[in-house]
């Protein structure tokens, strides 16, 4: 390997040498402290290789012994580089080209946002423009992490917002709160789920609730402030969209209402079962994919009596909306084998609480604090375990209804 | 004179034989390859044949395909399908 780049740095000139006297050429020039490489003897005469830097100094020995050189190849960087000096014009294209590609790459070429349902994709931009997050800016100035945060706070319809980088382009992720539907609350912030009011701070609107009092889901908590216009000018979707210039709407309710919320699931883990799960043998085969059909290569059938298959398809990068219409599979077999679990009472216990405690860590919403915890065992069955688990948080009810 | 002492002396001391003679060292690798070292001048070489002058007469390398891969100035490296090796000119005394 050192040898070939050693080779190829330094440049190789093949020749052929013609004459009556090459034994005597060769010493001749191996006297003057040339090195030769691959000589060989053949009908028109003497092959022979040496580095760049020597061919000049075959000329005495070439001139004494009356022996006639000429090049047959030329190879290594040296003649490359002089190919390339000779274009300057696409060398100096390249180097543009690969500057304007590594300056571009640094920067955001697109934003885009995903997972919003009611909230308008607009406003978000807008948004996350005040913050910074627009394009033609440098991205490894961004602080996405920041963003996404002061974007969830002005957002409260958005449980989670997450902003992630992608070469150049950014994706803001919205995870939505989940609101209840009643139409006839469009504007009013209703409680979205069950709980006790701890706190209420009303921005715009009429509080309708108090500190401490329980409310349920769906319960309005702040009504907006009620409209100028007397309720016969009241504005209905099919009346805004007969009259020209419609009055303007009332102004929605803002402000937060905190509060105690509780959570639970419940789980039962029997003491004796029968489980299929995977042994950790598996078995690879590889196919070729055309269109719909399949020709496995290696293992086309599961070498387990019981497997599970897991495909996995690798195909070319697709060039705009052409793909290359040839496949390679990969198969994946995983052995499954029967277990029959004798679990003791101390051991169903904890994983049935182990599950109850993933089941409902689903209904949260992430990032909200868990103020108490409960584990409840309501097992009577001596055949299995039954396990509940309540979580109590403290989190922001309020959300506005959908219309 | 001088080289009887050199002998001599080399014999007494159990030198080497390359360091104490003038004569080639060839190292044989197989069939393939060949490295003559301290040898004078090429005489002649072909795909068949390859013949040299060293101290202690011409040594020729017989067989197919012969090439001198390196040459410098006192070391050879030949390679190719060897099946002869004869020394020629000169008798050992």
């Amino acid at each position: 390997m050192f040898e070939w780049l050693r080779t190829f740095w330094y440049g190789r000139i093949l020749f052929l040498a013609r004459g009556d006297q090459l034994a005597r050429f060769l010493n001749q020039v191996s006297k003057d402290g040339v090195i030769l490489y691959h000589t060989q003897k053949s009908e028109r005469g003497m092959r022979a290789q040496l580095t760049l830097a020597d061919f000049r100094r075959l000329r005495h020995a070439a001139r004494l012994t009356h022996t006639r050189v000429h090049i047959v190849a030329k190879y290594g960087w040296p003649f490359v580089a002089a190919r390339w000096w000779r274009r300057k014009g696409l060398l100096t294209g390249i180097v543009v080209i690969a500057t304007v590609l590594t300056v571009l790459s640094q920067l955001v070429l697109s934003i885009s946002v995903t997972g919003n349902r009611n909230l308008m994709s607009s406003d978000v931009l807008a948004r996350a423009e005040t913050l910074g997050l627009k394009t033609w800016v440098y991205s490894k100035s961004l602080d996405l992490n920041g963003i996404a945060k002061t974007l969830q706070e002005q957002l409260p319809d958005a449980a989670w917002i997450g902003v992630e980088r992608k070469g150049t382009d950014v994706i803001i992720k919205i995870s939505e709160k989940i609101r209840p539907i009643i139409p006839k609350e469009a504007g009013n912030l209703v409680a979205m789920h069950a709980g006790i009011v701890g706190e209420i701070m009303v921005i715009q609107g009429t509080p309708q609730v108090h500190e401490g009092e329980t409310v349920r889901a769906g319960q309005v908590l702040i009504t907006q402030e009620p409209s100028l216009n007397p309720p016969s000018t009241s504005i209905t979707p099919n009346s805004a969209a007969d009259n020209s210039k419609p009055a303007p709407l009332p102004s929605a309710a803002r402000g937060f209402v905190r509060g105690r919320v509780w959570y639970s699931a419940e789980a039962k883990v029997p003491l004796a079962e029968n489980k299929v799960e995977e042994s950790g043998k598996d078995a690879t085969g590889w196919g070729i994919k055309f269109g719909s059909r399949v020709i496995m290569v290696t293992t086309p059938n599961s070498p387990f009596k019981q497997a599970r298959q897991e495909v996995l398809s690798h195909s070319l990068l697709p060039w705009r909306n052409w793909r290359f219409p040839v496949e390679c599979i990969r198969v994946n077999y995983k052995e499954l084998r029967t277990v029959h679990l004798e679990r003791s009472v101390a051991e169903a216990r904890q994983l049935a609480e182990q599950t109850a405690r993933t089941e409902v860590q689903k209904k949260i919403t992430p990032s909200v604090p868990i103020v108490k915890e409960a584990v409840k065992i309501l097992s009577s069955n001596p055949e299995a375990e039954r396990v509940r688990v309540e979580l109590e948080t403290y989190e922001d009810l309020a959300v506005y209804a959908n219309p | 004179m001088f080289k009887k002492l050199q002998t001599s002396v080399g014999d007494i001391l159990d030198f080497p034989a390359d360091v104490v003679g003038e004569g080639p060292k060839i190292t044989i690798t197989g069939r393939r390859q060949i490295l003559v070292e301290n040898y004078i001048s090429i005489v002649d070489f072909s795909e068949e044949e390859i013949r040299l002058e060293t101290a202690e007469g011409d040594v020729c390398f017989g067989g197919k395909g012969l090439a001198l891969k390196v040459i410098l100035s006192t070391e050879l490296r030949i390679e190719g399908e060897l099946s002869s090796l004869s020394f020629k000119g000169r008798e050992i005394k």
